[in-house]
C-alpha cells in the first residue's frame, strides 16, 4: 500500500518490463520495483500497486510537486537569521565526499558564510579523500576542526555492532551526526547544514509528506545509531574490555535541553535545493579540483564519485549484499533509472555481473576486528533479512583498488 | 509538577485528578510542551484556571461517584459556564455527557447531551484496544494541522452517543462507527488518549492550549 | 479500522534491558530509558516493561525507570514483574504506566484482578501467561518460567476473563530468543479460547515470523525483543515489509 494512496501519479519514468534479476549469490526470487530493481530486503521500502517502490514514487514527487522556489527562499532567510551571531555562521559537518564538498562550495558560493567545517575521521580516509580535502580547505579558505575517536575502542564497538546488528559502521555513523552536535554546542553555534536529505534514499522521511526534515535526535534514534545509543553500547562492551566510558561521548547524542536552550536548527540543504549527484560532482570537480576514485566491487570507470571516502567501503557493500541480496551496483543503477539516465535492461546486466563480490578489504576488516572469516560469516548469516539467504560458494571476488597496500595494516 | 496552592497564580493548565487515573502521561505530555501544568486533586483548584483537562479510565460509576462525593461537578459546571476551554479524555469525555450505563446507570455532567453505553461491535474483541483511525467531520481550532484519517491510540470498551449531530465532530470505525471526537462550545472531548498518541496526540493537546474556547 | 500493532519487549534486570533464551541465560542489550526514546522514534506502537530479575521482585527498580521513561515516551506503555497489590498497581499508573501486566498472582489471587479491574477498568489489565510444551500439552509456568502450575491453560483462560481481564499476552518459554518463530499452534488455541484480544509473544526471529503470526484471527498484536536487539531490524522496517503484505499499522 502507497503512503498517500494516490493514484493520479504523473509517469515521468517510462516503467520497463518487470524481469528477473540472476546474481551470483543471491536468490532469484525477491520481488523487486518494477521500474528500479530494488529489492523488498531494502529498508523501509513499500510497493504499490503496480510494484513500484516508495523510492521512485517519492522522486516523481520530489521533481513535479515541491515548489523548490519556495523552499529555497526559506533558506534564504534560515541563513540570515543565524549569521553573525555566534563564533561561525553554521557548522559544516564534512566528510569530503561528493555530497559535503557540494554542500561547503554552495554555502559559501552563494551565501558567503563563515562556517566552521566538523570532520569526524572515522579512521578509514583514503589517501585520495585527504588530498580532495587539503585542496578544498586550502582553495575555500575554511576553519576545519577534526576528530579522531579512541582506535581501541572503536575496534570493540565495531565487533559489538556487527554482531547484534551485522553492521560494524556504528561508531561512524553514530559520530558523524552526533559529534558536529558537540561542537555546536561548544561553539555556541545553532545552525548546523547537513547536505544530502534522507529521502533521497529511503523512506524513513518521504518528500510527500512536505515536511522539512530535520536532522535531530529522532532521526538519529530512527535510522542513524541502528538502535543503539552510547548508554546501550556501555552495557554491551563492558565484559572482559577496559575502557573509559567518556571514550564513547563523542558517539552519544547530545542533551535535547542543551540544543535547545542553544536554539539550535539542524537541516539539509538539499531539503531547500533540489538535489543532484552527477550535476554536482561535476561542480565540485571543476572548481574545486576534486576527483572521484575507483571503488572495490564497482565497475571500473563507473560511479566513481560515490563513496570514495572509506577504505571498508567494500566490506560494507559485502555485508549489505550478503544480508539483503543487493548492494552498490543495484543502489546506483536505481538512481540513474530514476533519473531517466539508464534502462532497466542494462542496469540488470551491470548488477548481474558486477553486484555483491567479495572485496580485497574484508582481510584488513578481519584483523581490525580478530576474527576468522568463518566467523564473521557465521555472524552475519545470523543478521540476514528474510526471504534472502546467501550462497557463498556462488560469490565472485572483487578486484584490488590501486590504493589498497596504503590502507592501514594491524602489524602481526 | 504542582498540587493545588491557594497562592498559586492563574495556572496555564490544571489537570484534575480523582484518583482514577495515569494523570502522569497527561502532565509529561504538557511538560513536553513547554507548559506547566497543575494537577488539582479539590474543586478549588480550578476556580482560576485559564483552561481544564479532565481525563479518566475505569469505570463511569465509580468516576460519577467520586464527582459527586466531592463537589466537582458543580465546579465543572460552574467552568463549562465560564466559557473557558474544557477538554474531556476517554473516561474524562463520558463524564462531560448527560449519563452513563456501565454497571446501572449514574449522572455525568450533562456539558455535552448524550449517554454514555457499551459499544456494540458484533464479533470483534472487547475492549477495542489499539490504534484506530478518527474521521474529522467537521472542522475545529483543536484538530487544525492534524491531517484527516490520521489514527490515535483507544483503550476503551465504552462510547458516547450525543443527542445532536451537531456535537460531533469525529468518528472510527470499530465493528459499527461511533462517535470519537465531541464538541459543544467550549468543551470538548476526545475518546483516544492525546498523550499516547505521540506526534499527532501533541498536536492536539498544543492546538487545545492555544484554543479560545470558541467554536 | 482498528491496526495491527507490534510491541517491543523491553525485559529489565537491575537497572538495564537484557534479553534472555529460555528465560534463562541473558545478555545486555541497553538502557532502558534511552531505548525506550529510540523505540518510540522508531514508530512503536506501544511499549511492555517486565520486570524479569529473579533476585528483585519489587517494583520499585521498575517504578524508577518508568518515572524517567514516560518524561519522553507519548505512547501506551505496560508494566509488569512482581505485581502482587493493588497497591502496586495504583502507584504505577499514577507514574505512568496505562496498563499494568500481571502474571504469578493470576493463579491464586483472582481478587487481584476483579480490583484492579474495578478501580481501573478492564483495559487496564493484560494477563501475562507463559507456556511451555506442543500442542494439546501445554503447561502455564509462573515465576518467570520456574515453576510449573498445575492448572489447565483453558481453566486459566477462562478465569482471568471471568475476573474482567483486558488483553492476554502469550509467550513460549522455549521459543524465548530463539528466533525461530512463534509457537503458532499455540497462539490459534489461545485465540480460539479467548475472547478478549491477544497479544502474541516468544520466537520472533525475522519479519516473516510475524507475518505468519498476524494471520492468525485474534492476534492484533505481536510482542517482539529478540529481533530488534540482534538483527539489523526495527519497527520502522519491520512495519514497511509488513505493509507490503498488507496489513495495516498506524497512520501518523
Amino acid at each position: 500500500m502507497s503512503k498517500t494512496g494516490k493514484s493520479d501519479r504523473k509517469k515521468l519514468i517510462p516503467v520497463s518490463v518487470r524481469g528477473e534479476r540472476n546474481i551470483p549469490g543471491c536468490n532469484v526470487n525477491l520481488v523487486r520495483c518494477t521500474r528500479c530493481g530494488i529489492p523488498e530486503t531494502y529498508e523501509t521500502v513499500e510497493f504499490d500497486e503496480f510494484g513500484v517502490c516508495s523510492i521512485c514514487l517519492q522522486t516523481d514527487f520530489k521533481i513535479a510537486e515541491i515548489d523548490w522556489s519556495h523552499r529555497k527562499s526559506e533558506l534564504d532567510l534560515i541563513i540570515e537569521k543565524f549569521r553573525g551571531k555566534s563564533n561561525y555562521d553554521a557548522i559544516v559537518p564534512f566528510s569530503g565526499g561528493k555530497d559535503s564538498t557540494f554542500t561547503l562550495l554552495y554555502l559559501m558560493k552563494e551565501y558567503k558564510i563563515r562556517p566552521l567545517v566538523v570532520q569526524f575521521d572515522h579512521g578509514f580516509m583514503r589517501p585520495n579523500l585527504i588530498e580532495n580535502n587539503e585542496r578544498t580547505f586550502r582553495k575555500l579558505g575554511v576553519a576545519v576542526h577534526t576528530f579522531r575517536p579512541n582506535w581501541r575502542v572503536v575496534k570493540r564497538v565495531m565487533l559489538e555492532a556487527l554482531i547484534r546488528k551485522g553492521d560494524f559502521c556504528w561508531h561512524c555513523h553514530t559520530g558523524i551526526f552526533s559529534y558536529p552536535m558537540w561542537v555546536a554546542l561548544k561553539e555556541k553555534t545553532p545552525l548546523v547544514i547537513w547536505g544530502e536529505p534522507s529521502s533521497e534514499y529511503t523512506s524513513y522521511y518521504d518528500y510527500r509528506d512536505n515536511e522539512v526534515e530535520l536532522v535531530d535526535e529522532m532521526r538519529f534514534n530512527k535510522f542513524t545509531n541502528l538502535g543503539i545509543t552510547a548508554s546501550d553500547m556501555k552495557g554491551m562492551i563492558k565484559d572482559g574490555f577496559e575502557f573509559d566510558e567518556r571514550d564513547l561521548l563523542p558517539f552519544e547524542y547530545p542533551p535535547r535541553r542543551d540544543l535547545n536552550q542553544l536554539g539550535y536548527m539542524s537541516i539539509c540543504l538539499g531539503s531547500f535545493i533540489p538535489w543532484n549527484a552527477k550535476k554536482q560532482s561535476e561542480i565540485i570537480s571543476t572548481e574545486l579540483g576534486w576527483r572521484g576514485d575507483e571503488v572495490e566491487g564497482m565497475p571500473k570507470g563507473m560511479y566513481e564519485h560515490e563513496k570514495i571516502e572509506c577504505w571498508l567501503q567494500g566490506c560494507r557493500d559485502y555485508i549489505k549484499f550478503l544480508k539483503r541480496g543487493y548492494s552498490r551496483v543495484t543502489q546506483m543503477t536505481a538512481l540513474e533509472i530514476r533519473k531517466g539516465e539508464l534502462d532497466k535492461a542494462e542496469a540488470d546486466k551491470l548488477v548481474e555481473e558486477f553486484d555483491g563480490r567479495r572485496p580485497p578489504s574484508l582481510e584488513i576488516l578481519l584483523e581490525y576486528l580478530g576474527i576468522s572469516e568463518a566467523e564473521f560469516n557465521e555472524i552475519v548469516l545470523k543478521t540476514v533479512v528474510s526471504p534472502h539467504s546467501p550462497d557463498f560458494a556462488a560469490i565472485k571476488e572483487a578486484s584490488k583498488t590501486h590504493d589498497f597496500d596504503r590502507w592501514y595494516r594491524e602489524s602481526p | 509538577m504542582n498540587y493545588f496552592d491557594e497562592n498559586m497564580d492563574v495556572a496555564d493548565v490544571v489537570v484534575v485528578d480523582i484518583g482514577i487515573s495515569n494523570i502522569a502521561s497527561v502532565t509529561n505530555s504538557l511538560v513536553e510542551l513547554g507548559y506547566s501544568p497543575l494537577v488539582a486533586d479539590n474543586p478549588r483548584g480550578i476556580e482560576s484556571a485559564q483552561r481544564v483537562i479532565l481525563p479518566g479510565n475505569g469505570s463511569f460509576r465509580a468516576a460519577s461517584e467520586r464527582l459527586t462525593e466531592t463537589g466537582w461537578v458543580t465546579a465543572l459546571r460552574e467552568f463549562a459556564e465560564s466559557k473557558r476551554p474544557l477538554l474531556g479524555i476517554c473516561l474524562g469525555m463520558h463524564l462531560l455527557a448527560s449519563s452513563g450505563e456501565e454497571d446501572g446507570i449514574s449522572e455525568g455532567l450533562g456539558l455535552i447531551p448524550g449517554v454514555s453505553r457499551r459499544l456494540s461491535v458484533g464479533d470483534l474483541r472487547l475492549p477495542h484496544v489499539g490504534w484506530n483511525t478518527v474521521d474529522q467531520l467537521k472542522s475545529h481550532f483543536v484538530f487544525e494541522g492534524i491531517k484527516n484519517g490520521r489514527d490515535f491510540y483507544f483503550s476503551h470498551s465504552f462510547a458516547l452517543e450525543p443527542s445532536g449531530q451537531n456535537l460531533i465532530i469525529g468518528t472510527t470505525d470499530y465493528g459499527n462507527t461511533f462517535v470519537s471526537v465531541v464538541g459543544s462550545k467550549n468543551v470538548f472531548g476526545v475518546q483516544f488518549h492525546p498523550e499516547k498518541s505521540q506526534k499527532n496526540g501533541l498536536k492536539l493537546l498544543s492546538q487545545f492550549m492555544k484554543w479560545d474556547g470558541v467554536a | 479500522m482498528l491496526k495491527k500493532r507490534l510491541i517491543p519487549l523491553m525485559l529489565i534486570d537491575n537497572g538495564r534491558l537484557i534479553k534472555t533464551v529460555k528465560f534463562g541465560a541473558s545478555r545486555d542489550v541497553g538502557d532502558p530509558v534511552q531505548s525506550a526514546k529510540v523505540y518510540s522514534d522508531q514508530n512503536a506502537d506501544e511499549l511492555l516493561i517486565l520486570n524479569v530479575s529473579r533476585d528483585d521482585r519489587t517494583i520499585a527498580k521498575t517504578l524508577e525507570i518508568l518515572r524517567e521513561l514516560s518524561k519522553n515516551c507519548f505512547m501506551p506503555l505496560t508494566v509488569g514483574g512482581g505485581i502482587t497489590s493493588i497497591e502496586d498497581v495504583r502507584i504505577l499508573i499514577r507514574s505512568g504506566a496505562d496498563k499494568v501486566l500481571v502474571n504469578s498472582a493470576a493463579y491464586r489471587n483472582l481478587d487481584l484482578l476483579k480490583n484492579i479491574v474495578r478501580e481501573f477498568g478492564s483495559q487496564a489489565l493484560i494477563i501475562g501467561i507463559d507456556c511451555l510444551g506442543e500442542v494439546g500439552r501445554w503447561s502455564c509456568l509462573s515465576k518467570c518460567g520456574s515453576i510449573v502450575e498445575s492448572i489447565e491453560l483453558e481453566d486459566h483462560l477462562r478465569r482471568v476473563q471471568e475476573a474482567g481481564a483486558g488483553e492476554l499476552l502469550i509467550q513460549s518459554v522455549d521459543r524465548d530468543g530463539a528466533m525461530c518463530g512463534l509457537d503458532l499452534d499455540l497462539l490459534r488455541k489461545v485465540t480460539l479460547c479467548a475472547k478478549i484480544p491477544v497479544i502474541g509473544a516468544g520466537g520472533v526471529g525475522n519479519y516473516h515470523d510475524l507475518l505468519d503470526g498476524y494471520k492468525i484471527e485474534g492476534i492484533d498484536a505481536i510482542g517482539v525483543a529478540s529481533l530488534f536487539h540482534f538483527s539489523d531490524s526495527n519497527p520502522h522496517r519491520a512495519k514497511a515489509m509488513l505493509q507490503n503484505h498488507n496489513l495495516n499499522f498506524k497512520l501518523v
